[in-house]
């Protein structure tokens, strides 16, 4: 079943068209890499499947409801319930400790404190960061920094995790083990994985990748 | 000097809020020496005015005035020490290269100064020129006033420009003191620490004549070592602020029971010195303020009737503590342009994971309450209790207007704190946007 679609997408920044005419289509449960050359526009194909920004042209379809023309508090809405998010450089908030990091979420949504720090503990434990729990993101390497935000992004219990790049500032061998976490985790959750990169050993991770050139789907390798 | 050029070759360069700085900075400048002009000016009058004019009018409340004018120095000192800091990670990142080509952190933080220094320098100028013009305009053309009014004497007036321009040099030199910058640009924000603990022995040294008076003891040299010692506690006060807010953050952050709070007292708590910088300044106009409600209350005991000369200066002393509460939030909105410049891709990316604009708001919003209303309510009521026995009341008529007044002023100072956040609204809009997400 096609969970996430883009129909024909453009974006275009000023001059630059970072996407011109992009269809893709993902299927639930699936992990896909997006790969392609530095400004190609993969990031704002992430952005746009996830419902950050919108296109200027064509259709983007989230388990069979049409998103981009949803208004912003909507969007907003379905970016909290349905989707989780990680960034290259994780991005957490400096001054809150890693455990209240990945709790944040669950606070916006209303949750008791102690309920969602015992939550956030739990899957700092599975993403194999609970002895930096107490630490705030300064403190922290990279790779912690990467595990602690991609459990803020799972906490919530995504349908769709969306990654950045999420291994590009890791050598290679703390790259493999945040995404074989992060991998693990999605498939324990049931959950869809839409991966950015440009490093082929981890699109080699993926079910399928979907290959980005000029704003253009160029192909799709099985 | 070739320090000098370097200066104002590096003043053409600079981002968008590193320009806004300079502009500020000139603002406050200029304030500051209208201000200080103001008080130079009243010194300067000669014999009886209408009594319309106030405390301006008569010999004995000149001085007084002239004070008060000098104490609105205060908030524009915080405004402009405010204004001197924003964006200065922006500038040691630019001024980096310089590093790199052998210059010191000395040198580095020494072109900062420089450049803050010019900007109040020419506030200053166009400030005294502008207040000359308009005084003399004022004087010549609508009051008539030859000989008994006199302008702002050239000494005076030079003096206070050197002040304004001393000072914002002073300020200029500390603004980078928490920036690190390595040769290799990297430059990030060092560790801030809690404030010290140690300040709190000002205003409690302060209370001891007090309290010792209080007690029947002896207190040697008796009118100035109350003085002395009410001087001590005030700005011991002022001082502590900081260590004030802190705690309230503190507080906040451990009892949150929302995201909103959690973020903004943590926020708060790694960032107390400007708050608590620009909040003592707040506290004083506000402890000021609800001192007044005694002498407002025991006036009206005595008299029942207001003459034209008590209604000038309560209108004059209540438009000052309204333009210094001003002064203040404008530094304080200058802080909040700081913290969403500075925690805008991470803002922003909690924006994309799903939080929304209003919550984001209310984070701003919370930061403002943590930080005022705990300083304010002890502003408020030190006014209240330091001046109780001013007002001597003879019967009750009155008695209810001080109290009042000091929830009013201890409001107004928690309102004048969190108005910033809704002028900050447009800003926070733009500190989140998608585009911020491509940033590091
Ligand atoms: N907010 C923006 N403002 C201006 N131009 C933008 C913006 N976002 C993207 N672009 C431009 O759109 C094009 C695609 O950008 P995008 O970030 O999607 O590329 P990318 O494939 O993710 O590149 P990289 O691998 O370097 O991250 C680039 O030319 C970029 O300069
Ligand atoms: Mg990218």
């Amino acid at each position: 079943m096609t969970l996430l679609e883009a129909r024909r997408i453009e974006k275009t920044f000023g001059r630059t068209h970072a996407l011109r005419g992009v269809s893709v289509a993902i299927e639930s449960g699936e992990v896909v890499a997006i790969t392609g050359p530095s400004g190609s526009g993969k990031s704002t194909l992430l952005h746009c499947l996830s419902g950050i920004m919108c296109p200027e042209a064509g259709e983007v379809h989230y388990d069979g409801r049409r998103i981009d023309t949803l208004d912003e508090a909507a969007r907003t809405r379905l970016r909290r319930d349905a989707f989780g998010i990680v960034f290259q450089f994780g991005r957490l908030v400096p001054e809150l400790t890693a455990v209240e990091n990945v709790a944040l979420p669950l606070l916006f949504n209303g949750d008791g404190r102690e309920k969602s720090a015992t939550v956030a503990r739990d899957w700092l434990e599975r993403m194999d960061a609970l002895d930096v729990a107490d630490a705030r993101p300064g403190e922290l390497s990279g790779g912690q920094l990467q595990r602690v935000a991609m459990a803020r992004a799972l906490v919530t219990g995504p349908k769709v995790v969306f990654a950045d790049e999420p291994t590009g500032a890791l050598d290679s061998l703390a790259g493999e083990k945040v995404l074989g976490l992060l991998l693990e985790a999605a498939r324990v959750n049931g959950s869809t994985v839409v991966l950015v990169t440009h490093d082929n050993q981890v699109a080699a991770h993926a079910d399928r990748e979907i290959v980005v050139r000029d704003g253009a789907a160029a192909g799709v390798v099985a | 000097m070739t320090l000098l050029r370097v200066a104002g070759m590096l003043g053409r360069g600079g981002s968008r809020a590193e320009r806004a700085r300079a502009r500020l900075v000139a603002v406050g400048a200029a304030l500051a020496t209208w201000f200080l002009f103001g008080a130079a000016n009243v010194l300067a009058l000669h014999g009886q005015l209408d009594d319309r004019l106030g405390p301006i009018a008569n010999r004995g409340t000149r001085p007084g005035t002239a004070f008060a004018f000098g104490l609105m120095i205060l908030p524009i000192a915080a405004f402009l020490h405010q204004t001197g800091r924003l964006a200065s990670a922006d500038r040691e990142r630019r001024l980096a290269a310089l590093r790199l080509t052998g210059a010191t952190p000395a040198q580095v933080r020494l072109l900062g100064a420089l450049e803050t220094t010019r900007s109040a320098a020419l506030g200053t100028v166009c400030g005294a020129i502008a207040y000359v013009l308009l005084e003399w305009s004022i004087r010549g053309l609508l009051l008539h006033l030859p000989t008994t009014a006199a302008g702002v004497p050239p000494a005076l007036g030079l003096a206070a420009m050197a002040l304004v321009i001393a000072v914002a040099a002073v300020s200029g030199l500390l603004a980078g003191r928490h920036v690190v910058t390595s040769p290799l640009g990297v430059t990030r924000r060092a560790t801030r620490r809690r404030p010290g603990r140690r300040v709190l022995l000002v205003p409690v040294l302060g209370c001891v004549p007090m309290v010792a008076r209080f007690a029947g003891l002896p207190v040697p040299y008796r009118p100035y070592s109350l003085l002395l010692g009410a001087g001590l506690f005030a700005v011991g006060m002022m001082l502590s602020t900081s260590l004030l807010v802190w705690a309230s953050a503190r507080v906040a952050g451990r009892r949150a029971r929302s995201a909103e709070t959690l973020l903004a007292a943590r926020a708060l708590e790694t960032d107390a010195r400007p708050w608590g910088r620009t909040m003592s300044v707040l506290g004083l106009a506000v402890a000021i303020g609800s001192g007044t409600g005694w002498i407002e209350a025991g006036i009206m005991d005595d008299r029942h009737t207001l003459d034209p000369f008590w209604l000038t200066s309560f209108t004059l002393v209540d438009l000052a503590l309204l333009v210094a509460m001003a002064v203040t939030a404008a530094a304080l909105l200058v802080h909040q342009a700081e913290y969403l410049m500075e925690h805008g891709p991470v803002l922003a990316t909690l924006r994309a994971t799903g939080v929304a604009d209003g919550e984001l708001r209310r984070v701003l919003l919370r930061q403002g309450i943590i930080a005022a209303v705990l300083p304010c309510s002890v502003a408020a009521l030190i006014g209240l209790l330091g001046l109780t026995d001013t007002g001597g009341l003879h019967n009750e008529t009155w008695a209810w207007w001080p109290v009042t007044n000091a929830v009013l002023m201890a409001a107004l100072g928690v309102l004048a704190a969190t108005l910033t956040t809704k002028a900050s609204q447009r800003r926070l809009q733009r500190a989140v946007s998608p585009g911020r997400l491509r940033t590091e």
